[in-house]
């Protein structure tokens, strides 16, 4: 396959990791914590307070949007991972019952 | 037979080293071989003075050991043998437990072990001959083919070499002029191509022009067999040599006979040597058939070697440290034949059952070399008493006596010695990375208080502080979890493996070490409410920020956390750890956690360092030196308690007492420098009080400062002088015991003196000096007082050193947590701030989650976890350890065979 069976389980702890965390930081986004604050896309002066919180609420909705899309596409390589993995565990079983009938054969 | 009393001994904890009983093991040298295989797998008896290198040898087994040498030696060319062919070696997991070793195997192993390496010798060196034979044929097949093909070549063409033209070249170079017949000499060989232009030039430099010289290089390289020596593939030569005079061919052949040419016929016409060639070339094939054969009976004969050749190869490995070990033994018994062996052990004291338990199944088991004809007779005897039923009632009663002769004893040692036993910890699987690193700076003395267990928690939770994260916490959590629910594959992976791999298996060392340092990470980043770079909010921050639009716009006002309004600070602290306030107030944050942290690794340090001065006190209780205790640790606690506790105590009473949100006297602005302040207790002198607020922290400050310096000035000389002056006053009582009873002086050595922490009350270690009572005194008084005015300077400024060395707990904090901030904004915030429309920015957010975990784990959790392990390796090292720690033994070596792998 195109993938080891080491690049795999990589794959799959990044993917999960991804996801858990993007998920996570999406939530935050959502909820406007006031940690993430520096980092929405905002300029550093405001001609008024309305004008900061709209701008504000607006970079943390399409921010939280963001993380939760691509927290979807690493769901998906995580399964693509477990996929991989599965097959590679089925070759090798396939290549383990070849064992006993080599063995035979020697015998 | 003596039989032992069999005393309770519990298993110790591994506070303290095991307890060791000092026995003299006295071996039959008929079952000698056997008792020692078994000691050796049990792994629990240590033999004293055996490895010196002025140990004598009794010889009685040099012709052993050679004969395993000799053995291997078969084993590695047989070994060598199967590498070339890649025939499969079988390998035994299981060979230390199902394949042990007896004495009468070894006669077994020598037999099969030269059977098959004479048939495989005979089969390789068959092989080897039909293969130079093939060679040499296809050599001079090629060769004739070429010599055709350059021959035959005047039929096509005027334009190329033909014989005449060939004739009329040779005679141009000659002096002589058509005075010889016109007839063409020619030879062919082959030459190793490596070898053939240094040939070419000597042959021009002496035939000239006389001698023409033709090449052509065969295929495909061909194997070469020396004896001794590796086959070789070597690029091969077909030459082929015209003269038109026959005096020059003896030179030729005197020079190809130096340079390994191998000469062919040649026949003269064209159609013999096409006859040649296809002759060759039926036999050629003939040859590789028998080849093929040969081939197999070969790999058949060493697929049988080495279906066995591991087991031969361990149990021959062992049988060698056996017999090197029973040469170092010493002989007892009669002049004229000895039958014992006595060894000198060290075993630990709960395990004497076991080894003696071991030591009786091993004689009573056992089957030496020589008992294979009285097992044949006792087999002859029975045959000849079968039809007899009077003589068993005899053969019970002797069977025992037999057995008690000749088996092994072991007898305790009570006398006392001088040396000190060997240190050996009963350790399990989670204890054992612990020891591991107390072990990499000294092994414990006999009996004195180990700080591995101590270490269990104070070095995951040092390592916590400097590397305290929630989210980094919970991978090492992960990557240690992995490797113990996987320790069963991982240990059959060391086990297969061909390779060693030393990083995993100093991971898989310390698994457990990982595992409570992250842990304990994880409590560090709920205290500093930190995961991931980012502070949480768990309980509502007490803090809140209160001002109104026009008070922001105002450039004139500066915007600040005010503590002392209750808009601002609530007056109720955060529940547990830092306040998230902090993670967002900007410039502020520094400032706060730097001083909080300093204040932690000065409050952790000096507590680590107390408790090691409490271990110390044990140790001296334990071990019976109450002159150390009295005279040495007690004026060091005294010290630090005075100074660095009393710091302690200004840095806990000033958190306590002084606060933004309290009025005056007690608020921010009046709080002293617990720095300043301690500076002006050590010198002693007074400061003015800043307006409106109180000269001192609490009631007679200065009066209890300067009471605290006078007590801790105080103990210095007592440092100083008081074991000198105890050992002086020791020295003369003993003298006029001595007067007084004539008795041998009990001195003391200097290099026992000059242990500070280890006072031995040796009275057994008698020693007689022929020099006068007055110049020894004074000679090793000198060195006393020296040693002791060393260790006074050390202690007093060493306390000072060492406080200031825990600092280093703040640096990395602070270090790694602003890595961690800056791997955020610099990484992961690209791809959050930007404005970017959806289907560009989710890739980039992608991305930049796959570049930030990925530093993440390579940058923060692995090299600044490295480097907080070794911060936290040096502080119990050198900070902890020298307070108490004395490591000055020897580890427990045990005779011991180690577990048999795939590359042993």
């Amino acid at each position: 396959m195109f993938c080891g069976r080491k690049c795999c389980l990589f794959c799959l702890f990044m993917s999960a990791w991804g996801f858990l965390m993007l998920n996570l930081l999406g939530i935050f986004f959502y909820v406007q914590s006031l940690m993430l604050l520096e980092s929405l896309p905002l300029p550093h002066h405001f001609p008024s307070q309305e004008a900061f919180k709209e701008q504000a609420d607006e970079a943390y909705q399409d921010v939280s949007t963001r993380c939760f899309v691509a927290a979807v596409f690493y769901l998906g390589f995580v399964f693509i991972a477990i996929v991989a993995i599965r097959r590679d565990n089925k070759r090798r079983k396939r290549l383990y019952k070849r064992g006993p009938g080599h063995l035979r054969f020697r015998r | 037979m003596r039989v032992f009393k069999k005393r309770q001994t519990k298993v110790k904890s591994f506070f303290r080293s095991e307890d060791m009983d000092l026995c003299q093991l006295l071996l039959h040298t008929e079952n000698a071989f056997d008792c020692l295989i078994e000691v050796g797998h049990h792994g629990a008896v240590q033999f004293n003075n055996v490895y010196d290198e002025d140990r004598l040898l009794n010889n009685l087994y040099s012709k052993k050991v050679t004969q395993c040498y000799e053995l291997l030696r078969i084993v590695d060319s047989l070994h060598t043998y199967i590498v070339q062919l890649h025939v499969n070696e079988i390998f035994y997991p299981d060979v230390d437990r199902e394949n042990r070793l007896k004495e009468k195997d070894l006669a077994k192993y020598s037999d099969s072990l030269k059977r098959i390496h004479v048939e495989a010798s005979a089969v390789t060196e068959h092989y080897y001959r039909l293969d130079s034979r093939r060679n040499r044929m296809m050599e001079h097949s090629f060769a004739l083919n070429k010599a055709n093909k350059y021959m035959v070549s005047d039929m096509g063409s005027e334009l190329l070499y033909s014989e005449s033209t060939v004739i009329g070249l040779v005679q141009d170079a000659t002096t002589t002029s058509g005075a010889y017949p016109a007839h063409l000499n020619y030879m062919i060989g082959c030459i190793r191509a490596d070898k053939f232009y240094s040939f070419e030039l000597l042959l021009y430099r002496l035939c000239s022009f006389n001698l023409i010289i033709r090449f052509s290089e065969m295929p495909s390289p061909v194997y070469e067999y020396h004896y001794g020596y590796k086959p070789e593939r070597v690029r091969k030569f077909a030459i082929l040599m015209m003269a038109s005079s026959t005096m020059i061919w003896p030179k030729v052949l005197k020079i190809c006979a130096h340079y390994h040419v191998n000469i062919y016929d040649c026949p003269s016409s064209a159609s013999q040597r096409e006859d040649k060639v296809k002759e060759l070339s039926q036999e050629i094939v003939n040859v590789e058939k028998v080849l093929k054969e040969a081939e197999l009976m070969r790999r058949q004969i060493l697929e049988v070697a080495g279906r066995d050749l591991f087991i031969i190869r361990v149990n021959l490995r062992k049988a060698l440290k056996v017999y090197d070990l029973m040469n170092r033994l010493r002989l007892v018994g009669g002049v004229e034949v000895p039958r014992y062996l006595l060894a000198e052990v060290y075993i630990p004291s709960s395990d004497v059952p076991e080894v003696e338990v071991i030591l009786r199944n091993a004689s009573r088991i056992s089957g030496g070399a020589d008992n294979i004809d009285s097992s044949d007779e006792d087999e002859m005897n029975d045959m000849k008493t079968m039809p007899n039923t009077t003589p068993y009632p005899i053969e019970a009663d002797f069977q025992p006596l037999e057995d008690m002769s000749a088996g092994a004893i072991l007898l305790k040692k009570n006398r006392l010695v001088n040396h000190m036993p060997p240190t050996y910890f009963r350790l399990n699987k989670f204890t054992r990375g612990f020891q591991n690193l107390i072990d990499a700076y000294g092994m414990a003395d006999y009996k004195e208080l180990n700080p591995a267990p101590y270490t269990i928690i104070t070095f995951p939770f040092l390592f916590a502080v400097m590397f305290g994260d929630l989210g980094h916490g919970i991978l090492l959590i992960l990557f240690s979890s992995l490797m113990i629910w996987k320790h069963r594959e991982i240990e059959k992976y060391q086990i297969n493996a061909t390779s060693e791999n030393e990083i995993l298996n100093i991971l898989y060392a310390g698994r457990y070490i990982i595992l409570l340092m992250g842990v304990f990470s994880v409590y560090m980043g709920l205290v500093y409410n930190i995961v991931m770079a980012k502070g949480f909010n768990l309980f509502g921050s007490s803090w809140s920020c209160r001002y109104n639009e026009t008070t922001v716009y105002d450039p004139a006002f500066h915007v600040t956390l005010d503590s002392s309004h209750p808009h601002f600070y609530s007056g109720h602290p955060y529940p547990l750890g830092m306040d998230p306030v902090w993670a967002v107030c900007g410039q502020d944050s520094i400032t706060t956690t730097n001083s909080l942290k300093m204040k932690m690794a000065i409050v952790l340090g000096i507590s680590q360092m107390m408790f090691g001065l409490g271990l110390a006190a044990a140790n001296c209780v334990l071990m019976n030196r109450k002159a150390d205790l009295i005279l040495v640790v007690i004026p060091q606690m005294i010290f630090m308690l005075c100074l660095f506790g009393y710091l302690v105590f200004l840095i806990f009473y000033k958190w306590m007492s002084y606060g933004g949100h309290k009025p005056a006297p007690y608020n921010a602005a009046c709080a002293p420098s617990v720095l300043i302040t301690f500076i002006n207790m050590m010198l002693m002198k007074k400061e003015d009080p800043v307006e409106n607020c109180l000269d001192y922290m609490y009631p007679n400050e200065r009066m209890i400062e300067f009471a605290l310096v006078g007590i801790a000035f105080c103990t210095i000389p007592i440092l100083l002088a008081g074991k000198p002056i105890y050992l002086m006053r020791r020295r003369r009582k003993m003298q006029q015991e001595r007067e007084r009873d004539f008795k041998r002086m009990r001195r003391q050595t200097i290099a026992e003196m000059r242990s500070t922490m280890r006072y031995t009350d040796d009275d057994n270690s008698e020693t007689s000096r022929q020099k006068s009572v007055d110049n020894e005194e004074e000679h090793e008084m000198s060195e006393i007082w020296i040693h002791s005015g060393i260790h006074t300077i050390e202690t007093v400024l060493g306390s000072v050193s060492h406080t200031a060395s825990y600092l280093r707990l703040w640096a990395l904090s602070l270090a790694h947590d602003q890595l961690s901030d800056v791997l955020w904004h610099m990484v992961l915030t690209k791809g959050f701030a930007n404005t970017l429309p959806l289907y560009y920015g989710v890739p980039v957010l992608m991305a930049t989650f796959f570049a930030w975990a990925i530093l993440t784990v390579a940058i923060l959790v692995m090299m600044e976890g490295l480097s907080a392990f070794l911060h936290t390796l040096r502080l119990h090292w050198v900070e902890f350890q020298s307070k108490f720690f004395g490591g000055a033994g020897e580890s427990f070596k045990a005779f011991n065979f180690p577990t048999s792998n795939q590359r042993s």
